[in-house]
């Protein structure tokens, strides 16, 4: 909170009136705002928690009564809802840390070390993003069957691993490091697995908390991937199961937003918790 | 000592270029390499040299589909204008800012199956946007905003804008906070106003974030697809039909995986092309960076 | 020599699959949507089968409708195609296309073959040949809400029986109540259905040229685009089709529902309210008293490794004995002979689901697959979905969408 420069008493007692309307002003702007995009959120969790009735009807109903778990419950029965959420798990758990670990070794060289074809490199690596990856889905999956990776948990992650973003990511946290620290560092005699290691891995780890929330919400939410190279249903993911539920209970909203409200809350908790890392680590990752 | 260090460097980027090689490059280029040919996954592909792109140029569905997609495209300005004047306004130190930047972010990390299926209800003709409007007397009768060809692309629009503020308001945050704050405190010294400040040093001195994200986001606007598979299937009369889904269609559901292909090279090429008009706009003010 | 090169690389990327010889043979064995409801059921055949047969094993994999082309194709790619997959006619007809299952004319002896009503057998059959083994038949019947219909003022026990009398009601329940009477299956290309319903071809005889723009079609189009313009269906409906009107029906806001009889199983127990008024009543009928008969198949891929066990697991699934049962746990109708004479399909009941089994089992006769099977298929429906959502929309009068549409299908149909 910047302070406010003391000023004469008068002009002051005008300013905070001034002050304290322009702030309510504020604050209706951002509510309204906030209305708009977190408002669906309650919503989908009101029908939900509803005994009765469908999203439809006029006017929607916001304060379920009676409020009512069943559908959770009839959710829980007709689907391994608790399977799905341990696969999601550890989809997402493997994929983090992987990108993570990859980002961050290859992040380094491409920031502080001059070798022959760096720039070309790097150039590559963001280039790739403007690449068709339409055939992607059916030339990946013939690799993955060709690593015999089909229908395991390593295929749904795999593709995701190397992330350009997290690449580019972690360059930018890695080229505002001072020279001085790896100057030091060199001068103790450490190696430069120790030096990556030890020093720089610690001093981009805002970085690299900011990539994990990204990447969580990229393989949690992932559907589309999954659903091809995914054969047998108890490896699914939350998000593929969800569109099996959609299809299969079109008749019951109240089901399908349950499977939504199951999906959904758990990356709004981590995100909720996490949301300070991740607005700092933006900030020191970034265009700089 | 240069020859172990350069060693050293290629060993951290080992894995990264390993998992590109394999999982990015390789299906791009066979990808593009499979433009030429007829291929339908089934029988062995069958050589046919630029036919494809003949065909295309012919080729109703794709030019509806290319239009849509540009028009589509609109999305990215809209997008970036309204991400950058948030970021400026949750930059105050109002008390408990942290909850309204969440409450922006929360449909970024949302699924898009989850975020398809609620706007899907909210368009309905008796859903909430219907009744609110209505409420509001901004309407007359319940509007079809999915199911009318002229509005449809819109309202799918408004839900990428929805989805993506959030997104690019914490790019700009961040580029945001890199500026210097001598900038704008010189700026103020000099006597500039709010107005002047704003547009004579903040905003110039975010064009490299400009640049990223509104290059990110043409990126991913053209290849839009889950938006239109979980809401509109493409339709109404492929008004929300683009160029990806007209990919996913020819590739997974006509089995013309060649011509599908041949889809892809064009995108690409829209894509390539766009990314360096984007640069060359911004460019002038240095960039300093890359 | 180049190009033969990029050619031979890419035959050899995508046809692979190295075929690792199994000590036991064991086929995969695809379906669509059975899980959760029938796990019970399919685990049982394939025990017996299993039982039977020791030196098979079967791998089952339930794959939702949404995504069965995609994964079929993916697997095929990939040379891990599955031995026996479920598809519907239209699936079928477009794997046999491109020439990637199995001949079931050639591979099924003529005696099994004659299991099957004939009509059902043939409607798989594209150039002569069937490409797959028939299932389960689905025939639609009428599920419609008794209270909206005593607040429009109709006789709950007289439903409509013709498409005339549907329209006519439906136009009543929305004038009288504000709820919506029906949607419509007039999505996609289900128009293509209703035509046939009315007596109305698609094709000439030589199936060389596309005869749908003819005024009778016009004028049925026409009626439809009118309603709709009067606000009489909702507008989702041809964006959703029967998902759509099967949510509303379940929300308690549609009054009649066309709608395959399984159905009721699930609104039986998660709207037991909608449940509780609901009736069931004969699928209305066309002009020409033909009812669509949506057909489950068997099929087999040519990519499959184990042919011979695979064609013989889908005969053992689709015997009369299997199929009766499958029909003791769900309103569907076996494909065989034998199987649908049994007296259960005309044992009269008292709850919606029993006289959904006898209605829908009195319609059998009248019925027959109303699948278009055309070259292109994919072109040619994508443009005719065009010129029907055109005239719904307002883009195309029904007249010149048809007229449009007849145009480019024979450009590519000759």
């Amino acid at each position: 909170m910047a302070g406010y420069p003391a000023r004469a008493p008068a002009r002051a007692a005008r300013r905070r009136t001034a002050h304290a309307a322009a702030t309510a002003a504020h604050y209706a702007g951002l509510g309204a705002l906030a209305i708009v995009t977190a408002f669906p959120f309650l919503w989908l969790l009101a029908t939900s928690l509803r005994a009765t009735g469908s999203v439809f009807g006029f006017p929607p109903v916001l304060i379920p009564r009676p409020a009512t778990l069943a559908n959770f419950a009839g959710v829980w029965q007709t689907m391994p809802i608790g399977r799905f959420a341990l696969n999601t798990v550890y989809i997402t758990g493997m994929g983090i840390a992987l990108t993570l670990l990859t980002s961050a070794l290859a992040g380094y060289p491409l920031a502080r070390m001059r070798f022959p074809g760096r720039d070309v490199i790097f150039y590559a690596i963001v280039g790739s993003l403007m690449l068709p990856q339409h055939v992607g889905l059916i030339l990946n999956f013939v690799t993955m069957m060709r690593l015999h990776l089909v229908d395991t948990y390593a295929a749904v992650y795999l593709p995701g691993v190397a992330s350009v973003f997290g690449i580019f990511l972690l360059r930018q946290a890695y080229l505002v490091i001072p020279q001085e620290i790896e100057d030091a560092a060199h001068i103790d005699g450490a190696g430069e697995l120790r030096l990556w290691a030890q020093v720089m891995l610690p001093l981009v780890a805002p970085a690299l908390a900011t990539l994990a929330i990204v990447e969580f919400t990229a393989y949690w939410n992932s559907f589309l991937w999954p659903l091809i190279v995914l054969k047998s249903p108890d490896r699914y993911p939350l998000a593929v199961g969800l569109l099996y539920l959609s299809g299969l209970f079109a008749h019951n909203t109240r089901y399908i937003a349950a499977g939504a409200v199951l999906m959904t809350l758990p990356v709004i908790v981590v995100f909720v918790a996490l949301q300070r890392y991740f607005l700092r680590g933006i900030t020191l990752g970034a265009v700089k | 000592m240069a020859a172990r260090r350069a060693l050293a460097a290629y060993l951290f980027l080992l894995p990264a270029l390993a998992l590109l090689g394999v999982f990015t490059f390789y299906p791009v280029v066979f990808g593009t390499a499979l433009s030429l040919f007829d291929y339908d996954v089934i029988s062995p592909p069958r050589f046919v040299g630029a036919a494809h792109f003949r065909e295309l140029w012919t080729d109703r569905y794709f030019w509806i589909a290319l239009r849509n997609s540009l028009v589509y495209l609109a999305v990215v300005p809209a997008l970036q204008l309204g991400a950058i004047v948030l970021a400026l306004w949750v930059r105050r130190p109002l008390r408990g800012i942290g909850w309204f930047r969440a409450a922006y972010y929360l449909p970024v990390v949302t699924s898009m199956v989850v975020a398809g299926l609620l706007w899907r209800w909210l368009y309905d003709e008796s859903g909430l946007v219907n009744y609110v409007l209505l409420r509001l007397r901004m309407i007359h009768a319940p509007v079809h905003w999915l199911s009318d060809p002229s509005l449809a692309l819109y309202a799918v629009m408004a839900v990428t804008l929805w989805k993506g503020l959030g997104y690019y308001m914490v790019i700009y945050l961040a580029g945001l906070e890199a500026i210097p704050p001598v900038y704008e405190e010189a700026a103020a010294l000099d006597g500039a106003g709010a107005a002047a400040r704003l547009f004579r040093v903040t905003i110039p001195l975010l064009r490299p974030s400009i640049l990223l994200a509104s290059t990110l986001s043409a990126i991913a606007a053209l290849r839009v697809f889950e938006e239109m598979y979980v809401m509109t299937g493409g339709g109404p009369v492929y008004s929300t039909y683009t160029l990806f889904y007209y990919m996913f269609d020819q590739a997974f559901n006509a089995l013309h995986l060649g011509y599908a292909a041949a889809v892809g090279v064009v995108l690409a090429a829209v894509t390539i092309g766009l990314s360096v008009v984007n640069f060359r706009l911004l460019r002038q003010g240095g960039l300093s960076y890359y | 020599m180049r190009r033969s090169l990029i050619a031979a690389a890419i035959a050899l990327l995508v046809g692979a699959g190295a075929a690792a010889a199994a000590p036991q043979t064991s086929i995969e064995f695809w379906t669509i949507s059975l899980q959760p409801f029938f796990t019970a059921y399919v685990q049982r055949l394939i025990d017996t089968y299993e039982r039977a047969h020791p030196g098979v094993r079967v791998r089952w994999i339930d794959v939702q409708p949404q995504a069965i082309d995609q994964k079929l194709l993916a697997a095929i790619a990939g040379g891990v195609a599955p031995d026996v997959v479920n598809l519907n006619t239209e699936g079928t007809i477009r794997m046999a296309e491109v020439h990637a299952l199995v001949d079931m004319d050639a591979a099924v002896p003529a005696a099994a073959r004659g299991r099957y009503f004939p009509n059902i057998w043939a409607s798989t059959r594209l150039d002569g040949r069937a490409y797959g083994i028939p299932w389960y038949v689905v025939p639609d019947v009428l599920a419609y809400n008794r209270a909206l219909f005593r607040r429009a003022g109709l006789d709950p026990a007289r439903p409509p029986a013709t498409e005339d009398a549907f329209v006519r009601a439906a136009v009543a329940i929305k004038q009288r109540t504000g709820a919506y009477g029906f949607m419509p299956n007039v999505d996609n290309i289900r128009m293509l259905k209703r035509f046939q319903e009315d007596g109305l071809p698609i094709l000439s005889a030589d199936r060389k040229r596309a005869v749908f723009d003819s005024p009778a079609h016009v004028a049925l189009l026409a009626r439809y685009v009118a309603l709709y313009k009067e606000g009489m269906f909702p507008d989702d409906t041809l964006r959703r089709g029967y998902l759509g009107a099967t949510e509303r029906y379940a929300a308690g806001q549609l009054a009649m529902l066309v709608t395959g009889p399984q159905f009721l199983l699930r609104v039986r127990s998660d709207s037991p309210g909608v449940y509780q008024d609901t009736l069931v009543a004969p699928a209305p009928l066309g002009r020409a008293h033909v009812l669509d008969l949506p057909t489950m198949d068997l099929a087999v891929p040519l990519a499959s490794r184990h042919r011979r066990e695979a064609v013989e697991f889908a005969l053992f699934v689709t015997n009369d004995e299997n199929q009766l049962a499958f029909s003791h746990l769900v309103v569907i109708f076996p494909s065989t002979r034998k199987a649908a004479a049994d007296p259960y399909f005309t044992r009269a009941g008292t709850n919606p689901e029993d006289r959904a089994r006898v209605i829908a089992a009195r319609e059998l006769g009248i019925a027959r697959d109303l699948s278009v099977v055309v070259p292109h298929s994919d072109e040619l429906f994508r443009i005719f979905r065009e010129a029907v959502e055109s005239a719904f929309y307002g883009r195309m009068t029904p007249q010149r969408a048809l007229a449009w549409a007849a145009g480019e299908w024979n450009t590519r149909l000759r």
